[in-house]
This record gives C-alpha cells, sequence and structure tokens, in this order.
C-alpha cells in the first residue's frame, strides 16, 4: 500500500512571522526504504511529525492505501513507529521495563509481548543491556534502544528522524543489517538524516527537500545518476583550491601530499568525463541549482 | 482491562522514581512529627492548631508536585512528543493518569490520616475531607499549569504561586484564600469548610478539564 501526500501544506507562525515549513508537497511513498535529504529547515521533520500525527497540517490530504486517512489517527497510531531526532525518555526504569512500559502503550496483545520485546532487544543488540537503567545509557545506546522502541510490534510504517546520530561506525553498519531485515513485505521506512551515506546505502527511494518543496523525488539509481555530467576528480595544488573554492562548490577533498584530491561540482560547462556522480553529488548539484535559480530571480 | 490499568499505573509511578519515594518519606515523616508535636506541646488546643495547618500546608503542595513530576515523561525528557504517538489518546495523557494518580494519592491521605488518629484522638474527619479535596485543587491547578506551558519548570512555578498566595497573603485578606482554612482550628473557624471543599472542587474541575484541552492543542 502506498502512502499518498496531495498539496501538503504547513505554515507556523502568523502574518508576517509566518514560516512556510511545506508549502504544497506532493509525494507517493511506495513500500521499501525511503530517504529525506535536504538541508536543515527544509521540511524533513515537519513531514515525519504530520506523519506520526501528532502536527496538524494547514491543507492537502494524506491517505494510505484506500482506506487509511492521516486525520484519522486513532487507526495511524496503531500501524506506526516513531524514533524522534532526540530519545531519552525513562530514566529510572531498566531497558527492558522500558519496553515493557511502551508494549502496553502501543497494546501490543500481552500473549505477544514477551516475544516482541526479544524481538526488539535482539535486532537493537541491546539484550545483553536489558536491565540496566536508561539513565545509565551511553548515547549510542540510549539512540538503539530509541530504534527498539519504534520497531516494537513491528509497525507498518516505521519513522526514522536522525537515526544514525551519536553512533559510532560499528552501531551503524548493525542500524543498516538492521533496517535491510526489517524492510519486507508491505512495509514501509521513512528515514531522515543528514548523513547521505546511510542514505545511499540503504534507500530504494529517495526525495530531496529544500525550503518546504521536494526538488526531486525518485528510485535512488535514478537519483544518483543526476549529476553524472557536472562532477569533476581532480588533484589540485593549494593555489588552485584556493581558486576552485570561490568558483565552484566543493563536495569532497582529501589531502594528498602538497595537493589535495579535489570532487567539485561544475555547474557551468559540462564535464566531458565518465565520473558517475553519487547521492551526495546529486544532493549538492540539485540544492545549488536551487539556490542559484533563486539568485537568477 | 483492570489488569492493564493496574500494569500502567504501576509503570506511571515507576517513572516518577525518587521523586514519589521522596514525596512519601515526607508524608510518613509528618505522622512521627505529629506524634513528636503531641508530646512537646501541652496546650491540646494549639497542638491541633499545627497539626492541621502542617497538614493542609504539606499535604496538597506534595499532590501537587506530583502532578506535575507525573507529566514529566511527556513535557521534560527528551523527545517526550513520541509518547503521543502510541496508541493512546490525548485524554489519556492528561486526565486519565492525573485522576488515577489522584485516587492513589487519596489512599495515601487516608493512611497518613488514620495513622495520626492512633495517636491523636483529636484528628477530625472533617479536616480529611477537606485535605482531599485541596489536594484535589493544588493537583489540578498545577497539572494546569504544566499543560499550558508544556514545561514542568513552570508547572512547579504555578504549583508555588497557588498555594504561596493563598496561604501567605490570603491570611491578611481573605479574597486571596479560596480553599485554605489557614488557622488550623476546626472549630472555631473563620472559615466555613463546606465553602471550602466546594471551592477546592470547582477549582480542581476546572483546572483538570482545562490542562486537558491544552494538551491536545497540537502546532
Amino acid at each position: 500500500m502506498n502512502i499518498n501526500i496531495k498539496g501538503l501544506e504547513k505554515i507556523y507562525g502568523k502574518r508576517e512571522n509566518k514560516v512556510v515549513a511545506l508549502g504544497g508537497v506532493d509525494l507517493v511513498i511506495s513500500p521499501g526504504i525511503h530517504g529525506l535529504l535536504g538541508p536543515n529547515g527544509a521540511g524533513k521533520t515537519t513531514l515525519i511529525k504530520i506523519l506520526t500525527t501528532t502536527l496538524y497540517f494547514d491543507s492537502g490530504e494524506i491517505t494510505w492505501g484506500e482506506k487509511l486517512n492521516f486525520k484519522d489517527y486513532k487507526e495511524i497510531k496503531k500501524n506506526i513507529g516513531y524514533l524522534p531526532q532526540i530519545f531519552g525518555m525513562y530514566k529510572f526504569l531498566t531497558v527492558y521495563e522500558t519496553l515493557k512500559n511502551i508494549a502496553i502503550l502501543k497494546n501490543i496483545e500481552r500473549k505477544e509481548e514477551e516475544y516482541q520485546i526479544e524481538l526488539a532487544l535482539n535486532r537493537s543488540h541491546l539484550f545483553e543491556y536489558k536491565d540496566r537503567k536508561v539513565g545509565h545509557l551511553s548515547g549510542g545506546m540510549l539512540r538503539r534502544l530509541g530504534i527498539a522502541q519504534a520497531i516494537l510490534g513491528e509497525p507498518k510504517l516505521l519513522l526514522l528522524d536522525e537515526p544514525t546520530v551519536g553512533l559510532d561506525p560499528n552501531e551503524r553498519i548493525n542500524f543498516r543489517k538492521l533496517i535491510r531485515e526489517y524492510n519486507k513485505e508491505d512495509r514501509i521506512i521513512i528515514i531522515s538524516s543528514h548523513i547521505v551515506n546511510d542514505i545511499d546505502s540503504l534507500c530504494d527511494y529517495v526525495s530531496i527537500f529544500n525550503k518546504g518543496k521536494i526538488v526531486v523525488s525518485d528510485k535512488i539509481d535514478k537519483v544518483r545518476n543526476i549529476a553524472n555530467d557536472y562532477i569533476r576528480d581532480e588533484v589540485i595544488n593549494e593555489d588552485l583550491f584556493i581558486k576552485l573554492e570561490k568558483n565552484n562548490k566543493i563536495i569532497s577533498y582529501l589531502p594528498v601530499g602538497q595537493n589535495y584530491k579535489t570532487r567539485y561540482l561544475d555547474n557551468k560547462a559540462k564535464a566531458d568525463n565518465n565520473i558517475k556522480s553519487n547521492i551526495e553529488d546529486s544532493y549538492t548539484y540539485l540544492i545549488q541549482r536551487e539556490y542559484n535559480d533563486l539568485e537568477n530571480i | 482491562m483492570i489488569w492493564k490499568t493496574f500494569r500502567e499505573i504501576k509503570y506511571d509511578l515507576k517513572e516518577m522514581g525518587l521523586n514519589l519515594v521522596t514525596v512519601i518519606a515526607i508524608l510518613v515523616g509528618l505522622v512521627f512529627l505529629s506524634v513528636v508535636l503531641k508530646n512537646k506541646i501541652i496546650n491540646q488546643y494549639y497542638m491541633i492548631a499545627i497539626i492541621n495547618s502542617l497538614y493542609e500546608f504539606l499535604i496538597p503542595t506534595l499532590g501537587g508536585y506530583c502532578s506535575v513530576i507525573l507529566m514529566q515523561g511527556l513535557f521534560d525528557s527528551e523527545g517526550g512528543d513520541l509518547l503521543f504517538t502510541y496508541s493512546r489518546s490525548y485524554f489519556y495523557w492528561g486526565i486519565i493518569r492525573q485522576l488515577r494518580f489522584f485516587i492513589i494519592y487519596i489512599i495515601l491521605i487516608v493512611a497518613v490520616f488514620y495513622s495520626t488518629s492512633i495517636f491523636i484522638s483529636e484528628m477530625q474527619s472533617e479536616v480529611l475531607v477537606l485535605l482531599i479535596l485541596q489536594s484535589f485543587a493544588v493537583m489540578g491547578f498545577s497539572f494546569l499549569g504544566t499543560a499550558l506551558s508544556k514545561k514542568v519548570g513552570v508547572g512547579l512555578i504555578f504549583l508555588v504561586i497557588f498555594v504561596g498566595v493563598q496561604i501567605m497573603i490570603g491570611r491578611e485578606f481573605i479574597i486571596f484564600n479560596w480553599i485554605y482554612k489557614l488557622d488550623g482550628n476546626i472549630r472555631p473557624s473563620r472559615f466555613d469548610v463546606g465553602a471550602l471543599i466546594f471551592n477546592s472542587f470547582i477549582i480542581g474541575s476546572i483546572s483538570f478539564l482545562l490542562g486537558n484541552i491544552w494538551i491536545k492543542k497540537k502546532e
């Protein structure tokens, strides 16, 4: 079942102080892993909060399949798991007690409770810490507990806001494995992240947001190739590097001896090379193009 | 259904952690203090007045404190809005949890009151009813403050102002006192206890209802 978003608008504040967080978003979200990319304030978290039903939207419509409407909070809540940007509740409870409490709040059937808690603990690699107080967990463990509570009860719609913040490299690998395993049947997983690598390696679809609008939304392979003609990879000295920095958008660089191995965006002339762009290149290109368009206007 | 409610209450109380333990410890301490006062103060009339005043000040205030702390998970912990995504109504997060805790607090008040009565036979049941209703009002008002601001700190300020204004200023100017007997004596009293009970009920009911409406208010 797809989630269909039509003309979604959300405005914060009133009159001269109003901020358009989402300005008429149209989006179809199919089963699979869907990544949301965009700069700060682009509208990703607002969209996620609307999908969790904790935030009103001003106009538009969100439906899920043929029967479910996102204004029917009661039904939607039964089917969602959500990881907010910051998670740190129940400091006086143990990890196990926290999940037990959440299982009750999620209305998971009692005979299913133990199985679901164990599953969530194992998937998030928290089983050995189940008797530890939440207040005594490290940042990474707390994040994993956040993920565990989100997947508890195996919801059909999983909404993850910056899920890998605070995770060490090993934990990030585990997280990707968990999400890949979770991605089955008719489930929809939506990940909002600043870490482009996570989106690139995990997602089937990606939507790039800027200033409350969708710049592009498509299968990840297609989006990856958008910047193919505009990427250059060169090894240059420091003087050239400084010049380049002024005129072009540098995507990444690596010091190599006295020089820099530089990957940058050439907006003006199409590059006649065979460099394949990745999601980070395409994202940088599209956002840059948006700002250039605005400057031209 | 009943077992589920008990399990929910269990985790509500656990979540309050040390805060609840401290409140219970103070309530138990109050019983011991009453016994000590009974032995120290010879004038029985004066002794009852002091104990009543102590109870009138501490029991509703501690109840208000618990009401605020009960909302800590929602408003003061990191990512508390996550709770609203679980299969529970706004009604549940507000008034249901609050009134459920109020019932538990009534049990605590009754236990404290009757424990004191074992040692001090002059304690009157009229005071018990007043204490319960005063707690209802203070808890409701504290809950309203927390819900309006969505901050536990502001809820505590509401609590201090509500109790402080009535006890400090209301002692001199009756117009600022709606729920407290203040003089500590059951008879003769400057106030009609029935009116105080009625006021407490009205203040508590309105506060709980308004607070719940505000909890439901989303951006």
